[in-house]
């Protein structure tokens, strides 16, 4: 049974973020402490590299979480995360690539603070979102299971790819390749921070007003169709602002899993399913958690930062884990 | 004449040249209820998903309110016509009240009636004490009870708003085989229902294969087999041993119910 309403959640983790967002910044290999007066490389550590990675992170933490949140609506499965329309792949398709053939995309992308290799991440993973896409469109329409099996196979042949180009790389490259993989949040700078909040805004637009469209959604398509739904256009919507949002995410910071798989999933068992709740504390719940994750990552080794999907993956999977264990037998 | 609620006209649907229903022409008024049998496989879900504009017709037209169904505004359409399709899984924990609540979706009319509209179906339909329970535990015919609870809160009382001044306008319900899960108590709770439903100026299309529940709720029984329309009609001027026979390939006798007179079926063997 529902521990909470869907506002009371909103609320507490309302009330939470300052805390979290807050020791994000302050915590780290240089601790730095309010009460003391602050010195010029305490300022410049916060202001440089603090900041912007306690704001990216969380941006993207929300974003992903509110992805999986849209996709699991839409594809009906509680299970499905951002992976299943081709994302990830592509983007780790579009990354591996670019290292491996040092492509210089265009110099105007690295005048803006980024990496040719997140542009690559991002043509990727619009070239395997798009592939996905079509291949499950057909006049009838986007047919949901078959995205889901397409997202499958796409997800298989890139990790194919990747291996291949694992195989003829070079240790360097291959070393760029994995860390890529782990997704790394210490690349933040402000100006991704200002891609991603252009991001959040872009995504949220789009976003307005489709959590009762994705409840109806719940119940199958041809039902919300007959509650007056215009199934079609609100599913590419929906299709095209999670690739948006997952695809820069991961262009920005790399792959970071599980985030938009679990965190919806434990919104959902606190408060219920309903999407005007879910979504909104999702999106924190997914920024606090990334917050947290990161926290960690840069504390357990430190001075060497873990890659941060290894930090949601080793936290999140087994509560997930215990969760699934605690419900067996009972409706997830 | 007054336009019918429902007009079908020379309905055919092909799925790769090959006819799924042919030539089809029904008409329903308002507040009238129609009884859709007929042997499986014989058109009848696919009848109404042509009618909902869900199935490409190869020919013919289906018209609500003398309006083309493909011509509606969707939220428009929704706000006048609901369908409770076979089966609906709904893997989602939502509680029985918030599914019913889903069916005010096309509607503006806010909290307050929108509660009160839930409240009602709910009651009507005995299943107040699912309100509050995950939907997913429910059995099958408490499931089902609360899908037929949603499609009726989406018609049921009659206007938004704008258009409060008109008296309820006239509703299309379709039904796919509302009743396969449930006990006798329910098969006539649902008999009750539909006939109160012409009251609000509701007409029903209702799918079953219990003949004498189609004989106990309807106006008039529409007769399917092989995507053909055999016939429609009142019952007791079409309902008999040779119609059984012929479409259902089962020998029965009708008799009536010696107090209300109206008829039903025994079955006796195959033919």
């Amino acid at each position: 049974m529902r521990l909470v309403s869907g506002r009371q959640l909103l609320i507490y983790l309302l009330w939470l973020s300052p805390f979290v967002l807050i020791s994000g910044v302050l915590i780290g290999p240089t601790s730095i402490s309010l009460f003391n007066e602050l010195n010029t490389q305490d300022l410049m550590i916060l202001r440089e590299i603090r900041l912007p990675r306690v704001i990216l992170t969380a941006l993207i933490g929300a974003v992903l979480a509110m992805s999986g949140a849209v996709l699991q609506g839409l594809f009906r499965n509680p299970l499905a995360d951002p992976s299943l329309i081709g994302v990830s792949a592509g983007a780790s398709v579009g990354a591996s690539a670019t290292i491996l053939f040092g492509m210089n995309w265009f110099p105007l992308w690295t005048m803006l603070g980024l990496s040719s290799i997140a542009f690559g991440a991002f043509v990727g993973s619009t070239l395997a979102v798009l592939l996905v896409y079509r291949i499950s469109t057909g006049p009838q329409g986007t047919s949901v299971p078959t995205m889901l099996l397409v997202g499958i196979a796409i997800a298989a042949l890139a990790g194919a790819a990747n291996n291949l180009m694992a195989l003829v790389a070079d240790n360097e490259m291959l070393r760029r390749m994995s860390l890529w993989h782990m997704g790394n949040l210490d690349l933040a700078n402000w100006n991704r921070v200002m891609i991603g909040s252009l991001m959040l805004l872009v995504f949220l637009a789009l976003l307005r007003g489709q959590a009762a469209n994705l409840n109806a959604f719940l119940l199958g398509e041809s039902e919300a169709r007959h509650l007056g739904i215009d199934v079609d256009s609100i599913k590419k919507r929906l299709i095209f602002l999670t690739a948006l949002g997952v695809g820069i995410s991961t262009a920005l910071v790399g792959t970071i899993t599980f985030v938009g798989l679990i965190v919806p999933h434990l919104v959902r068992l606190l408060s219920g399913p309903d999407h005007r709740s879910l979504i909104p504390a999702s999106g924190i719940f997914g920024a606090l958690f990334l917050v947290l994750a990161d926290l960690l990552s840069r504390l357990v080794f430190a001075p060497a930062e873990l890659p941060v999907g290894v930090v949601t993956a080793f936290l999140g999977v087994p509560f997930f884990i215990l969760i699934l264990y605690q419900q067996r037998g009972r409706i997830l | 004449m007054m336009t019918p609620l429902l007009q079908i006209m020379g309905l055919s649907v092909e799925i790769e040249r090959v006819p799924l229903l042919s030539d089809i022409s029904l008409e329903m008024n308002a507040g009238e209820v129609v009884a859709l049998v007929g042997p499986n496989g014989s058109g009848k879900t696919t009848l109404l998903r042509a009618i909902v504009g869900e199935q490409k017709l190869s020919a013919g037209s289906t018209q609500l309110n003398g309006e083309p169904v493909a011509n509606w505004n969707p939220r428009n359409l929704a706000k006048r016509m609901a369908v409770l399709p076979q089966k609906s899984v709904l893997n989602f924990p939502f509680t029985g009240r918030e599914v019913v609540a889903l069916g005010r979706t096309p509607h503006e009319t806010g909290q307050a009636i929108d509660q009160k509209i839930i409240d009602e179906v709910l009651d009507y339909l005995d299943a107040d004490y699912l309100a509050d329970r995950l939907y997913p535990n429910l059995s099958g015919g408490e499931q089902q009870r609360i899908q037929l609870a949603r499609v009726l809160a989406q018609i049921w009382t009659g206007n938004d708003r704008e258009s409060d001044d008109k008296a309820s306008e006239p509703k299309l319900l379709l039904l796919d085989e509302p009743s396969s899960y449930f006990d006798l108590a329910h098969q006539q709770m649902l008999v009750e229902l539909v006939q109160a439903l012409s009251k609000r100026n509701i007409a029903v299309l209702i799918v079953v294969h219990d003949l004498n529940l189609a004989l106990a709720c309807a106006d008039r029984i529409a007769v399917m087999s092989c995507g053909r329309l055999v016939t429609c009609g009142k019952a007791e001027e079409i309902v008999t041993p040779e119609l059984i026979r012929e479409v259902f390939s089962v020998d029965a006798a009708i008799m009536r119910d010696p107090e209300t007179g109206r008829q039903m079926l025994s079955l006796r063997g195959l033919s």
